[in-house]
């Protein structure tokens, strides 16, 4: 991993040179790649790695993305005529297919079996279905019929995330912000959360990091902040991000990754990335302010530079290079970070 | 020869999945991004004596340059090392600056002195506010407390009554010259701005005011409306608000009444 972002790094300034080579140095600098991001985590920006002729493979929000097990980057889009389209890592194109939800939203890839699996929620059709990679539903939850839900479109799920086991759990962050708790059959165990804990419960994970211990990660969005519960539905803490519209958490490694998709009064056209370390502590904002803590509490967050419109989903590869998603940003293709 | 290239380069893009033009491994190049806007922070937009004014963008290298003239700022005005005071009526523009990133969009805030006898009126209100939108009660319209883009902040009354009056009752007779109206725009929000405002002093209406109709697409925005009318010799001042009756047809809520929001009442009276 090291390797490649050194190699990237060198590259870049010997192609700078060979192209530029009998320029003086200021001619050189003025042509120099952006860097974006803090401390550790700093990025080159490709904004053209996902685009594609609109004319064949439209998109309206690119809403979220996950890489498969073979490496390829799913992206999820609301544009039926192809729900799904498949990169490969260089940005080329795979496949396409659709699931007809006009309101596909939350994207989460769990593997079952030696099988990849996504996990789509549409807030419109209020329903999340499982699918195979191909395209296959093998699982339909609809809405819950019950104590806490009395018509369909109460019911306007955001996002899942898989358990070890095959539970799934379900964020209802458009709608009236439960967690419903499913076993993998789709048979609801459990529904806690709602608008006591949450405003726009928008995005959910479950944090490994600590093995022995996995709990759930839920954004509040409206609140800035994350909110920790354990599987069984008890609220645990809060990590407070002031001034981050933060959307989903996506673990990798020690850190989690969060599209922010507003910021400070969250006007429009204010978003950026945000990665915690391991101790949950912002350290890097990548189109951000520099992060800045001060009595051990995060000062309030805002974008510095005008990289990203409305992230909405950040996808971490195997070298740590992001993909960014956006929502209502003029029907663009996903961004690529290359980590430096 | 030319021609046939000419096609073979049209039907390669057309019918590529990539766009034109894409070089993979090619990166954004400094001078093509834009900074974002600097925060301009004050902390009064309405003041007797002064304001101070600060300006932050926590990215490194980045430098401000402002403007108290009128004029846009450039490169060439003023530089911000720190924060200062302002103790007139007066619009502040800002701009950031640095070397690898196109300059910031301007920043602007309008920071306004008055000399207010509200603060000291008994204030009454007919109809109440919403039981959301109470703030801190009557005192909230004078206690020198902008409300923030949060209309949620207790810093705002929120109405949704098509005739808003507010009586203010004075210490003693003052001489009032005129009345200072800070209110918020937020089609978004179902927010607008009143169509008439009138002035009643002595149950005779001594001045009234026609505000522009809010066109569609116009952002959030505070505004702050000074209506002046001959000196009055007065303890009783009646401010008559006359919202629209209904939400326009261009609008998500139309038909529906819009919401009015006010923070702030000032009367400017000769010493």
């Amino acid at each position: 991993m090291m390797i490649r972002r050194n190699f990237i790094k060198n590259t870049s300034f010997a192609l700078a040179g060979l192209a530029l080579g009998k320029f003086p140095m200021a001619e050189i600098a003025k042509y120099k790649d952006v860097i974006i991001g803090h401390n550790s985590h700093q990025y080159k920006i490709d904004l053209n790695w996902g685009a594609l002729n609109s004319n064949f493979y439209p998109v309206k929000d690119c809403h979220e993305m996950v890489q498969d097990s073979r490496g390829r980057i799913i992206l999820l889009t609301n544009h039926v005529k192809n729900n799904i389209i498949i990169y490969s890592n260089s940005g080329q194109l795979e496949g396409v297919w659709t699931t007809n939800l006009p309101g596909a939203h939350g994207l989460t890839l769990n593997v079952e079996g030696g099988e990849d699996f996504l996990y789509i929620t549409d807030s419109e059709k209020n329903k999340v279905i499982k699918t195979t990679l191909s395209g296959k539903r093998v699982l339909e939850l609809n809405f819950p019929e019950g104590e806490k839900y009395s018509a369909p479109n109460q019911y306007k799920p955001t996002e899942t995330a898989v358990a070890e086991n095959g539970d799934i759990y379900v964020a209802d962050g458009y709608g009236e912000q439960w967690i419903l708790h499913y076993n993998s059959k789709g048979e609801l165990l459990n529904i806690f959360g709602g608008k006591e804990y949450f405003n726009n419960a928008h995005g959910i994970a479950i944090d490994k990091r600590d093995l022995k211990n996995p709990t759930l990660l839920i954004t509040a969005r409206q609140q800035n902040k994350l909110k920790r519960f354990s599987l069984e539905g008890k609220f645990l803490s809060e990590i407070n991000l002031p001034g981050a519209f933060i959307c989903r958490p996506v673990i990798h490694e020690k850190e989690i990754y969060l599209a922010t998709i507003w910021s400070g009064d969250g006007g429009e056209g204010t978003g950026f990335v945000s990665i915690l370390n391991e101790n949950n502590r912002l350290i890097s904002a990548p189109g951000g302010c520099v992060p800045f803590y001060e009595n051990g509490a995060l000062q309030p967050m805002y974008q510095a530079l005008k990289v990203f419109h409305h992230p909405h989903d950040v996808c971490v590869d195997e070298d740590e290079n992001l993909y960014v998603a956006q929502w209502n940003s003029g029907a663009t293709y996903p961004i690529k970070l290359v980590r430096v | 020869m030319k021609n046939l290239m000419l096609i073979l380069w049209f039907f390669f893009f057309a019918f590529s999945c990539k766009t034109p033009l894409y070089m993979p491994g090619y990166f954004t190049k400094v001078k093509t991004i834009q900074l974002a806007k600097p925060l301009l922070k004050v902390d009064s937009i309405f003041f007797q004596k002064s304001a101070i004014v600060e300006l932050e963008l926590n990215h490194p290298q980045v430098d401000f340059r402002f403007s108290d003239d009128g004029w846009e700022v450039s490169s060439d005005s003023k530089k911000y090392d720190k924060s200062f005071n302002v103790s007139s009526t007066q619009t502040i523009r800002a701009k950031a600056f640095h070397k690898d990133f196109l300059s910031s969009e301007t920043v602007s805030i309008d920071l306004i002195k008055v000399n207010s006898l509200a603060a000291n009126a008994e204030i009454s209100m007919s109809p109440l506010p919403s039981d959301s939108y109470i703030g801190a009660g009557a005192k909230t319209l004078a206690d020198f407390k902008k409300g923030s883009m949060n209309f949620k902040d207790g810093n705002w009354l929120g109405f949704q009554s098509e005739i808003v009056t507010i009586d203010f009752g004075f210490l003693k007779k003052e001489k009032i010259e005129s009345v200072g109206i800070s209110f918020l725009r937020n089609n978004d929000a179902w927010i607008f701005s009143p169509k008439v405002i009138e002035i009643w002093i002595g149950g005779k209406m001594v001045k009234s005011k026609e505000l522009p109709p809010t066109q569609k697409g116009r952002k959030a925005s505070f505004s702050y409306e000074p209506i002046f009318f001959p000196v009055e010799h007065t303890d009783q001042v009646s401010i008559k608000i006359l919202n629209l009756s209904q939400i326009p047809d261009w609008h998500p809520g139309k038909g529906t009444p819009p919401w009015f929001f006010i923070d702030e009442v000032f009367f400017n009276f000769r010493q």
